[in-house]
């Protein structure tokens, strides 16, 4: 009877610490960091930066970086981390180190590399105080991404769209020879990059500002709305748009079937996949309160944690990946502009887009509407807005109020 | 036996027998504990950020009151998402139990290959449903989709399935009832299985047969079956989520969302945790209330011949 007694205590207590264990760090050891990239399993992106860290990893003795691989609720598993002080040593911001996630992260501004932030870096990363909160592993430049062969069976040249009625013309065009003119994947949630491209050049200054200011006013919005109904209307997208997935519409745009996409250039990456000698490109978003622009913002970018254990160690290692010679293995699988001076862009198929309207044209360019104007955690329904407008869900109106319910409720949560 | 060694003898079997219920006790202390962490804890803190405007991870929030709640109720989508949580608990609980008593009924006869059936219709219930999502997502893609290639090679036109949200809520009602169909032929099955044979025979002496028989006898005798079968798929089907979220992520727009997908996009997308918990809060309570009445409306049921 004892023995059972014994072995009754034994089976709870085993059982009651399995419990509590699954409730530790992801992290073990002294010397072991943890690194939330944000990157794909097997991307190349990804492949770079474990060849880079390999080499901090022997350079530094002891030292074992834990890359952790993108999954499907990322920006969810990051929020849950967060609030429940158990932030990763190191994460990817995805877009957000300055405005989401700088008061949980160490100001970068006195690293040693932090002078070599490219004009555009600074005015996507820094604050007013200069301050800035993750490096740039790119930068974001981007418009309209097309697929030329679509474009030129169409009888349309990609330098002579400059407002929305040229690209409307374009996509009647487009349409007639049997393509959509805008591929896009509702599946993704890539319905919220239509506003927020557009959004930018149909907004006045004041408009802006009375955003900034925590007035949202359903007018301005109504226009975003109104344009891209429209291009609903008149059977613009890919028939699939509601099921398709991002790799559905990377194999529409690679076998010529899509002309335009609006997503950043690094879509070019999964196109070339299925497709190695498609003939891509991207031109500036036309606009109907000034000329033409392009977007800019943070892609890919690494911040330290301000409660990581490991402070010292994670600025080393951020700042060996800043080191030119890494910098470059890293950028070359971006597919976007560098976010540090003295690395070369490799840009492949936008690569003459990019020559042109940015080296050359000097193409005036503008941030991402909803992470400057809009209190964060707008681009859901940014998205499902879109979304409702590209399926017939709702009408301009309805998108607009929607905007302003949600505006109304998150602007007070401000930071 | 004398009167002590008698008394020594039952103080004995009461010292096993409290001994033996105290270790049994001892047992349920980790399900006691998963259950006061993963269930009473955040029920309790869910209520307490239902009253706040926090955004799911800042450490700043503040007190809004009732707030949430007055959103939620001028909220027009959460009217709608509302509706397609009744449609998935209730859809999938009447398809689920037709079939699942069908089905029992049919394979509880004496017909060969019955236990290769039964284990065939209860296995999707064994899958995630996220793995089930999936299979039938690829069933219903436009591209390539196997039910857009039998209607081309029909010579038809492909047909964009999740376009009609209408049309999409029914394809969830109806995977959701295929996955676990299976679930409430077993409890049927486990039903029919233990009746009391007695009043069958009695029945079938009296001449009562066929639909008279399951009326009146059989129908009746499975109400306990009935009552949990009904209750099981309810609360699944009123917490339905993983399958939304791979077929139709809640789209186009807001039309497919249930409430469980709305809390996690309020939550994780929209950041609006204060929100969220609020939504979490009324389907708590009700989930809580359907259970209660139907669980004491059921038990009340009676057939009457």
């Amino acid at each position: 009877m004892k023995s059972t007694k014994v072995l009754t205590g034994l089976v709870c207590c085993a059982l009651t610490v399995t419990m509590a264990s699954a409730c530790g760090s992801a992290t073990s050891g002294d010397s072991t960091l943890e690194v939330m990239t944000g990157m794909s399993n097997g991307s190349d992106q990804l492949k770079a930066l474990r060849k880079v860290t390999q080499l901090f990893e022997k350079k530094n003795p002891g030292t074992k970086i834990n890359l952790v691989e993108r999954t499907n609720s990322y920006e969810q598993d990051l929020k849950v981390r967060l609030s429940a002080h158990n932030a990763p040593d190191i994460f990817n911001t995805h877009g957000w180190s300055r405005d989401r996630y700088a008061s949980f992260l160490e100001n970068l501004q006195d690293r040693a590399w932090a002078s070599k932030m490219t004009p555009t870096a600074d005015t996507v990363f820094r604050k007013a105080d200069k301050s800035f909160y993750a490096l740039p592993l790119d930068v974001q430049v981007t418009g309209l991404f097309y697929n030329q062969t679509v474009l030129e069976k169409a009888g349309v040249d990609s330098n002579s769209i400059r407002s929305w009625n040229d690209f409307d013309a374009a996509c009647a065009k487009i349409k007639s020879s049997g393509a959509a003119c805008i591929g896009n994947s509702g599946k993704e949630g890539w319905a919220g990059n239509l506003a927020d491209f557009a959004a930018s050049g149909l907004y006045t200054k004041k408009e802006t500002n009375d955003l900034k200011k925590g007035t949202f006013d359903i007018a301005p919005y109504e226009k975003v709305g109104a344009l891209i109904r429209s291009w609903a209307q008149k059977g613009y997208f890919n028939a699939d748009y509601t099921s398709a997935t991002a790799d559905d519409v990377a194999r529409m745009v690679a076998s010529d079937q899509a002309a335009f996409v609006f997503q950043t250039n690094s879509l070019q990456t999964m196109v070339t996949s299925y497709k190695p000698d498609v003939k891509l490109g991207f031109l500036p978003v036309p606009s109907s309160t000034g000329d033409p622009y392009l977007v800019v913002g943070e892609d890919y970018a690494l911040g330290v944690s301000k409660s990581s254990k490991h402070k010292d160690l994670a600025l080393k290692y951020i700042d060996f990946l800043a080191e030119p010679s890494n910098m470059t293995v890293i950028s070359d699988t971006m597919g976007n502009a560098p976010g540090l001076t003295g690395i070369q862009p490799k840009l492949d198929k936008v690569a003459d887009s990019y020559t042109k309207w940015v080296d050359k044209d000097k193409t005036s360019t503008v941030p991402f509407f909803d992470r400057v104007y809009l209190p964060s955690g707008m681009w859901d329904t940014m998205v499902t807005t879109s979304d409702g407008l590209v399926t017939g869900q709702l009408d301009a109106k309805g998108a607009a109020e929607q905007m302003k319910s949600s505006f109304g409720g998150l602007y007070g949560q401000k930071s | 036996m004398t009167s002590a060694g008698y008394v020594e003898k039952t103080m004995r079997r009461r010292r096993n027998g409290r001994f033996a219920s105290s270790s049994m006790n001892l047992f349920y202390v980790p399900a006691v504990l998963i259950l006061v962490v993963f269930t009473v804890y955040p029920l309790i803190s869910g209520l307490g950020f239902s009253f706040t405007n926090w955004d799911g991870y800042n450490p700043q929030k503040s007190f809004v009151a009732m707030q949430n709640y007055l959103n939620m109720a001028k909220d027009k989508n959460f009217w709608m998402i509302l509706g397609n949580t009744a449609i998935y608990g209730i859809g999938s609980t009447v398809i689920q139990q037709i079939l699942g008593l069908g089905l029992a009924l049919l394979l509880n006869a004496k017909i060969r290959g019955r236990n290769l059936m039964r284990a065939v219709i209860y296995l999707p219930a064994l899958i995630s449903p996220v793995v089930m999502g999936t299979m039938y997502y690829f069933i219903f893609q436009y591209q390539t989709g196997a039910l857009n290639t039998v209607v081309t090679s029909l010579g038809g036109s492909r047909i964009v399935w999740f376009q009609n949200p209408h049309v999409s809520v029914a394809i969830i009602v109806v995977v959701n009832s295929i996955q676990f169909v299976g679930t409430s032929m077993i409890i049927y099955l486990a039903g029919l299985q233990g009746m009391d044979q007695s009043v069958v025979e009695a029945a079938s002496i009296d001449g009562a047969s066929g639909m008279k028989m399951f009326w009146n006898i059989t129908l009746p005798l499975l109400q306990p079956a009935f009552t949990t079968s009904v209750v099981l798929n309810l609360i699944g089907g009123l917490k339905l989520f993983d399958v939304i979220t791979v077929m139709t992520g809640g789209g186009p727009g807001y039309s497919t969302n249930s409430m469980s997908t709305y809390i996690s996009l309020s939550y994780f997308r929209n950041q609006n945790a204060g929100y969220a918990s609020a939504l979490g809060v009324v389907l708590f309570l009700l989930i809580a209330v359907v259970t209660y009445l139907m669980n004491t409306g059921l038990a009340k049921l009676k057939w009457e011949s």
